[in-house]
């Protein structure tokens, strides 16, 4: 049995923009959405005066400001100050405030090159795609890490994989599929990369790829009645309302 | 909370009186005019283009410059205007810039309460009105009458004060009432909430008040000393009183000891003349910051029916009232704005007090877009339709950017027993 929960009353006249997202917030809820749905993306960027005054000044917990800007003064974690706000907001029970404490301890305890991957993986998530990239790019521009798993990198060129893939750009995805499939190995890989390969060859080409690879044959069929099914239960109604959600996605990630 | 900013007010014909929360000594504290007045005449004077008001305004009526005006709720409830020269004037207008200019020390007001002598729905509507024309939040604005005030005044007052019954005595220039605090039935709504009510359970009218105020007469002060002595004992004939408060300009002159060795008898007696807007004051204060209200005050005007939703509040799961007894009905139309977590359709409690029942009424939110936790976010709206109809509508308000408002919305209507006369016997 779920609950109700009664919202704070003040909705702020001045709103605060995450600029990371575009996104403007109007209420303490909106703000606790965010940080819960972002614990990945959450920097010490989020621990500004700005953020404080607008608490204070907007939203009426002046209390909340003054505990924040003690945690700033005295050079507290990100976590720490985000802990802080969840907690006043009295939004979450218990189990969900210790939830959200183990992933926030989890991704303190990460390398900072798991946490940059952590970022990406939640902005492709989000539909952040560019973003996404710039983020998996950064890590394999930087030095190879030798204390992490070698199929790390393997996931971040999967990772490429998906955000080209979601971009239409069918060769460059295939490629980073390509690439992640030597490092990993993981023939769960093999059926994206087929995918974008089918989408950016032509069908003589595709074949030819086919012919040279005894064990993409299955997996070609697998994909193939896959994408049959896909299309047999597309039920793509235009409606006004899938408009206006493209719209502020395209808004969000463009603008 | 910056000082002043909950508000007592008490209104009637003749003056106003404004008490407000002291943060520090966590006490209402009354404004005071001059030295140990608190009374502000209700009048509104103007001399060439300066306002005045109460004290400089009476001064105006005395030296008969500008213009004055008096009688100013009875006015405006009547809708008179007033003419001045070439202008005219709204009575209602002139209230407001009375009540305003008399609350300028406080800047900023975070809930008001008036205390008014006796409350109906058009005085209520009028003085609401003008407090959210001062920008006062229109949830933190609550109209009562005297009785209500005394009633709140007590439960702030220590509690054996009003262990058995609490007489209050108002006595003006040539009339005594007498009202009487009395718990109602034990049990009532489950057992977990205490009701009360006040009385009027007898009023006189003495010449003899007259010669007394503002001269002592010793001859007529015996006489209204004997009568006012009469009238005490058949007030408390039979009664358990543990406590008597004396207020009203009346009682200023110490006309009464006979009278009062017999107030006193047994009990404690108070005399005090800002009982009204102290009492107004600690309403406004339990308005504001208690989500339940517990002890009650009944009246035959007040909702004796109850309507909660379970819901999670500053972290405290309860059952929260969006219609409360107590209540007037035309003070109760209210909204809120709520998070689902993991719910599919929202339950209502329906209690009465007078029929003893408990209904549930549920509201569904299955045709309600799915949004991840968290972000589903609704307002609920009670409007009452009439005294005894309310209609709860719950829709889909958005979530700031993340999620636009869809036009979802479901409502429902409810239809309250109401106290069908038969509020004594709650008794």
């Amino acid at each position: 049995m779920g609950s109700l929960i009664l919202c704070h009353d003040r909705h702020a006249t001045h709103p605060y923009e995450i600029t990371r997202i575009h996104c403007k917030i109007f209420t303490i809820e909106e703000l606790c959405y965010y940080l819960c749905n972002n614990l990945y993306l959450v920097d010490y960027t989020i621990m500004n005066e700005q953020l404080c005054t607008w608490l204070d000044e907007e939203i009426g917990m002046p209390e909340l400001a003054a505990d924040l800007r003690d945690v700033i003064r005295m050079r507290g974690s990100v976590e720490k100050f985000v802990l802080t706000i969840l907690k006043s907001s009295r939004i979450f029970r218990e189990p969900e405030m210790i939830r959200i404490q183990n992933v926030l301890e989890r991704l303190k305890n990460q390398k900072d090159i798991e946490r940059q991957k952590f970022k990406g993986d939640n902005l492709l998530e989000s539909g952040e795609i560019e973003e996404a990239i710039l983020v998996y790019q950064a890590i394999l521009n930087e030095e190879a890490d030798e204390s992490v798993d070698p199929k790390f990198y393997g996931k971040i060129y999967a990772g490429l994989g998906a955000a080209y893939g979601r971009l239409f750009l069918y060769q460059e995805s295939a490629k980073m599929y390509d690439r992640a499939y030597q490092i990993c190995e993981d023939t769960q890989l093999l059926k994206p990369y087929l995918y974008a390969s089918y989408k950016y060859m032509s069908l003589e080409e595709y074949h030819i790829l086919l012919t040279k690879h005894d064990d993409y044959v299955e997996v070609n069929a697998q994909m193939r009645q896959e994408m049959e099914d896909i299309k047999e239960h597309l039920q793509m109604e235009r409606s006004a309302a899938l408009l206006e959600k493209w719209k502020q996605q395209y808004r969000r990630s463009h603008i | 909370m910056g000082q002043g900013n909950i508000i007592g007010y008490e209104i009637n014909d003749k003056a106003c009186q404004i008490s407000f929360y002291n943060d520090q000594q966590l006490e209402p504290e009354t404004l005071e005019v001059d030295s140990d007045n608190y009374q502000i005449p209700l009048i509104i004077g103007k001399l060439r283009d300066t306002w005045a008001y109460g004290k400089e305004a009476k001064r105006l009526v005395t030296v008969k410059e500008g213009f004055t005006v008096t009688r100013l709720l009875e006015k405006s409830l009547a809708g008179e205007k007033i003419e001045f020269g070439e202008e005219t004037y709204d009575a209602v207008w002139l209230l407001s810039k009375f009540i305003q200019m008399s609350l300028q020390p406080f800047p900023q007001i975070e809930g008001i309460v008036f205390s008014v002598p006796e409350l109906t729905e058009e005085l209520a509507r009028l003085l609401r009105g003008i407090a959210v024309r001062m920008n006062v939040d229109k949830r933190h604005i609550f109209i009562q009458d005297y009785k209500e005030s005394f009633c709140n005044y007590l439960f702030y007052q220590p509690k054996e004060l009003w262990q058995y019954e609490a007489a209050l005595f108002c006595c003006e220039r040539n009339e005594i009432r007498a009202y009487m605090l009395r718990r109602l039935k034990p049990g009532l709504g489950g057992g977990k909430t205490t009701f009360v009510t006040v009385d009027e359970v007898a009023s006189a009218h003495m010449k003899e008040l007259a010669a007394v105020y503002p001269v002592l007469n010793e001859d007529k002060a015996k006489e209204a000393d004997a009568r006012f002595t009469k009238f005490i004992e058949g007030v408390f004939d039979k009664r358990i009183v543990s406590s008597v408060f004396l207020t009203g300009e009346g009682f200023e002159n110490n006309w009464y000891p006979t009278s009062l060795r017999v107030l006193c008898n047994g009990r404690r007696a108070f005399i005090g003349n800002n009982l009204y807007s102290k009492g107004a004051c600690y309403t406004a204060y339990r308005k504001m910051f208690m989500h339940i209200e517990d002890p009650v005050y009944l009246s035959e005007t007040k909702l004796t029916d109850q309507i909660t939703v379970n819901m999670r509040v500053d972290g405290q799961e309860m059952w929260y009232p969006i219609v409360s007894w107590g209540a007037h009905w035309y003070e109760s139309n209210n909204q809120w704005e709520v998070l689902l977590e993991d719910v599919e359709d929202i339950e209502l409690h329906v209690e009465s007090l007078v029929q003893g029942t408990l209904k549930t009424e549920v509201i569904s939110l299955k045709n309600f877009p799915k949004r991840g936790e968290y972000s589903m976010r609704l307002q609920i709206e009670t409007l009452f339709l009439d005294e005894k109809t309310c209609k709860i509508t719950v829709r889909d308000v958005g979530f700031g950017e993340f999620f636009l408002p869809t036009d979802f919305q479901e409502e429902k209507i409810i239809h309250l027993g109401g106290n069908d006369g038969k509020f004594n016997s709650l008794s």
